[in-house]
């Protein structure tokens, strides 16, 4: 796989989100951080999981922060899988 | 058969308020107290080595069960903070601080939170092998001696402090084969930055490891010995953060009372977790407890389980 189909990865963030903040009617803006959207820096690891089990893919090492976004973390998840 | 007859630890009394100093650290006191978990940390004296936390350790085991320190032929600690470099190999001071017989055999093993596990079955093979009777398993990572002061990645997590576990032929707890994994390409996730000496840890890569690796070496190895965590009365696992326990708690559908978190006042005692975790089972003789399961991993990155069993009958409540 070199990159990641942009919608499904979206679903995958959002409902990761959802999962993490315990609220399942939250909306996900693709240029939202996620620090914004309430999750803290152990949230988005364990989102950063939810993500790959969804999309059955393994990013392998990678640095998603409060500030990272949908658009920013889809960037870094494609980078990693064009590097792997 | 060697096994697990008692455990003493020690804690320095000197802590650090974790929560107080969760602004400063660009937290917030929810943050630290419910999810990293860790409230206090232990931190030893500037003075206090390896050797001093050990002797403490072992003044506690001998009040909680008094035993002829000569009876005592093998001694092994793990750490990878020895003083003095390591050389002399820090169990040698050790037999030496305790008075301890020169009918010994001593040495160090280098490993982080597996280490108990390892230490466990290192311990039981080697005085099978050589007709030990008596053995002393030390454990003592005192990381405030590499830790950054304010890289909050590892400042919040560590706490200083060293338990001593007492093997013998006659135990409360045998000890089952073990299983055990590496993967050492990984290993820069808790390291040594080479430029400064200071602990580094990128905790991205420590959490999903926990998360992916522990369970599957526990589900594996249960098959491997025909059980199921059904079958399993307690699962003690190294306690990296309250996060990583509640998470790996809800992957293996275990409730707090079966794999509980007891580790907000003495942090991530690195070696010293599981032994200060199984501690008070021991002492307390809490009754149905057949079988333990422990479970350590982190630096290497390493991992390793183990089933410890009671001996003798165990009393059911109807």
């Amino acid at each position: 796989m070199t990159s990641l189909d942009p919608q499904s990865f979206a679903q995958a963030v959002t409902n990761g989100v959802r999962k993490q903040r315990k609220a399942p009617s939250i909306t996900v803006d693709a240029g939202q951080s996620f620090g914004a959207l309430g999750l803290d820096s152990l949230d988005i690891m364990n989102m950063v999981l939810e993500v790959e089990s969804a999309l059955g893919v393994n990013f392998g090492e990678i640095d998603i922060g409060e500030n990272d976004t949908t658009e920013t973390f889809l960037t870094k998840a494609n980078a990693r899988l064009a590097s792997a | 058969m060697i096994g697990i007859e008692a455990i003493g630890a020690y804690l320095p009394r000197t802590c650090i308020d974790n929560v107080a100093r969760a602004a400063e650290a660009g937290k917030t006191t929810e943050f630290i107290a419910d999810k990293i978990g860790f409230h206090s940390l232990p931190r030893k004296a500037a003075d206090e080595g390896v050797i001093d936390l050990c002797r403490r350790a072992y003044d506690d085991l001998q009040s909680k069960r008094g035993f002829d320190p000569a009876s005592v032929d093998c001694l092994i600690l793990c750490t990878q903070n020895p003083d003095r470099g390591g050389l002399p190999h820090n169990s040698a001071i050790l037999q030496s601080t305790l008075k301890l017989s020169e009918r010994l055999a001593a040495f160090d093993i280098s490993l982080g939170c597996s280490g108990y596990v390892y230490g466990l079955s290192i311990a039981r093979a080697f005085m099978e092998a050589n007709g030990l009777k008596s053995g002393l398993l030390f454990t003592a990572d005192p990381y405030s001696k590499i830790i950054e002061p304010g890289n909050w990645d590892t400042d919040l997590l560590f706490g200083d402090g060293a338990t001593v576990t007492l093997l013998s032929d006659s135990p409360r707890y045998n000890l089952c084969a073990g299983m055990f994994n590496t993967n050492g390409a990984m290993g820069h996730s808790i390291s040594i930055e080479p430029a400064n000496g200071r602990l580094r840890m990128l905790g991205a890569n420590v959490f999903k490891f926990s998360m992916i690796e522990v369970p599957k070496q526990i589900a594996t190895y249960l098959k491997r010995q025909d059980l199921t965590l059904g079958d399993i009365d307690l699962v003690l696992l190294h306690q990296g953060s309250k996060f990583i326990i509640d998470n790996l708690r809800s992957k293996m559908e275990l409730d707090a009372a079966k794999a509980p978190f007891s580790a907000s006042e003495t942090g991530n005692l690195v070696s010293s977790s599981l032994p200060f975790l199984l501690m008070p089972y021991l002492a307390q003789d809490v009754p149905n407890l057949r079988r333990i399961l422990l479970s350590g991993f982190g630096v290497g990155l390493s991992w390793a389980s183990m089933l410890i069993e009671k001996v003798g009958p165990i009393d059911d409540i109807a």
